[in-house]
């Protein structure tokens, strides 16, 4: 599906907006997995998942016109998705997974050092998996974006409209809740 | 929702099948440019009733001579207090809620913390509120409204600006008509209504110099009501005032 490989998501979204619709296919052809997946890690039932990327696509689609392409279509589209599956699992959970947040409330220091975050995203990936379920949902969604979807804390930010430093706090917070779950089953942060 | 679970090349299919048939359709530029500019409209008009209010506030403050009240120790404090716009007050942190909240839909509004932006909000109200104060527009207002010509809600809400001392409170607000040695007169303003006043003496504290007083000043004094008279024990100049609509001048 994807025959244009050699385009950005922003350039394609260029397409759409002046009238090559049938240019959407290839949006949802490279979102589809990374939607289906992020949405796993909210939900359970897979039906369910499957018919909220659904809504989402169709969302994005008559809200394209909405999208400036100065700014990155895949923070767009998360942000869409994110809702939507926050709102997936209110319904499931019956429970307020955003409030008060006290985190967004100060500034943070942020540093990301690639080698570091290289090393560091191979073993968190093999713990998340693991722990997910543990965690605050707060902690859960930036440590999934971040660890499993690789994004960056400025997209992380612009996805759930929280500062930069609030990321880089919750993920800490979401590792170091992560290594206390594995001390806890007997398992090495390291391994 | 489908209760059928779609494969994924079939609901992207499916999808691109609707767009095709224009049964998904995309929302025209201008109905997000208009969305926009009501969003914009609001985040102004929140902003603008916001540093109003602001300073309108100020004014009441100004207007009931409520700082020059502290002055008078701890009773003085208590009519402060009950003289404070706290109705307007709380409005005033709603709305700044409200505006803290509309800026966050922002990017700049999100990528600060909320703390900075909510102090941010705070400090551009409070000295846009402060300026306004300083310009002659409330007392403009406050005119209008005493000549009635203004609507309201805007009568009502410069016609109550002036507040008085409440009645037992041991603070008293009137015009000096005549002095005599440590005896003033003055008319005093009937808190149940400013266009009335009742002449009343004033037995000044020994030691208290009132040499700067003149006939026609406004005065605050803090005192015992006794026999129809007042037994002073501090007096404070009170013509920065705006003057009530009963007295020539100011109307």
């Amino acid at each position: 599906m994807d025959d244009l490989p050699s385009l950005t998501d922003e350039q394609i979204v260029l397409l759409i907006q002046g009238g090559d619709k049938e240019k959407y296919g290839l949006l949802m052809t490279r979102y589809d997995k990374k939607l289906s997946r992020y949405g796993r890690k909210f939900l359970s039932e897979k039906e369910n998942i499957e018919d909220i990327v659904q809504d989402v696509f169709i969302s994005a689609f008559q809200n394209i016109n909405n999208f400036d392409t100065s700014l990155k279509f895949s923070s767009w589209i998360y942000r869409i998705a994110h809702n939507a599956f926050v709102n997936g699992l209110k319904r499931q959970q019956r429970s307020a997974v955003l409030g008060l947040d006290l985190d967004t409330f100060v500034s943070h220091m942020t540093y990301e050092d690639p080698a570091v975050e290289e090393r560091d995203h191979e073993i968190m990936k093999k713990m998340i998996d693991q722990g997910l379920e543990k965690l605050t949902p707060k902690c859960r969604e930036v440590i999934i974006l971040h660890y499993l979807e690789g994004l960056s804390y400025k997209e992380i930010s612009d996805i759930l409209q929280i500062p930069t430093g609030t990321v880089a706090v919750r993920v800490l917070r979401g590792k170091d809740a992560l290594r206390k779950i594995y001390k806890k089953m007997n398992m090495d942060y390291e391994q | 929702m489908n209760n059928k679970q779609p494969i994924p090349q079939d609901k992207i299919q499916n999808i691109l099948e609707k767009i095709r048939k224009n049964e998904l359709t995309l929302t025209p530029k201008t109905y997000f440019r208009l969305r926009f500019a009501a969003f914009i409209l609001v985040v102004v008009a929140v902003l603008v009733v916001s540093v109003f209010l602001s300073s309108f506030i100020l004014f009441t403050i100004r207007a009931s001579g409520q700082a020059s009240l502290i002055g008078f120790g701890p009773a003085g404090w208590q009519v402060f207090l009950f003289l404070f716009p706290w109705g307007l007050s709380t409005l005033e942190i709603g709305l700044i809620i409200l505006l803290q909240y509309l800026l966050r839909s922002f990017k700049f509004g999100y990528k600060v913390p909320v703390l900075y932006l909510l102090g941010g909000v705070i400090f551009v109200m409070s000295v846009s509120g402060f300026v306004i104060d300083k310009t002659p527009l409330h007392d403009m207002l406050l005119r209008q409204a005493d000549q009635k010509h203004l609507p309201p809600p805007f009568g009502n809400l410069y016609e109550n600006a002036r507040r008085l001392p409440p009645p037992g409170h041991g603070i008293f607000l009137g015009t000096i008509t005549s002095i005599e040695g440590d005896t003033l007169v003055i008319a005093l303003l009937n808190p149940m209504d400013t266009s009335t006043t009742t002449a009343v003496t004033v037995m000044v504290p020994s030691g208290q110099i009132i040499v700067q007083e003149k006939v026609g000043d406004r005065i605050f004094i803090q005192g015992k009501m006794i026999d129809g008279k007042i037994q002073a024990q501090d007096i404070k100049n009170a013509n920065d005032l705006p003057p009530p609509p009963s007295i020539p001048g100011g109307m």
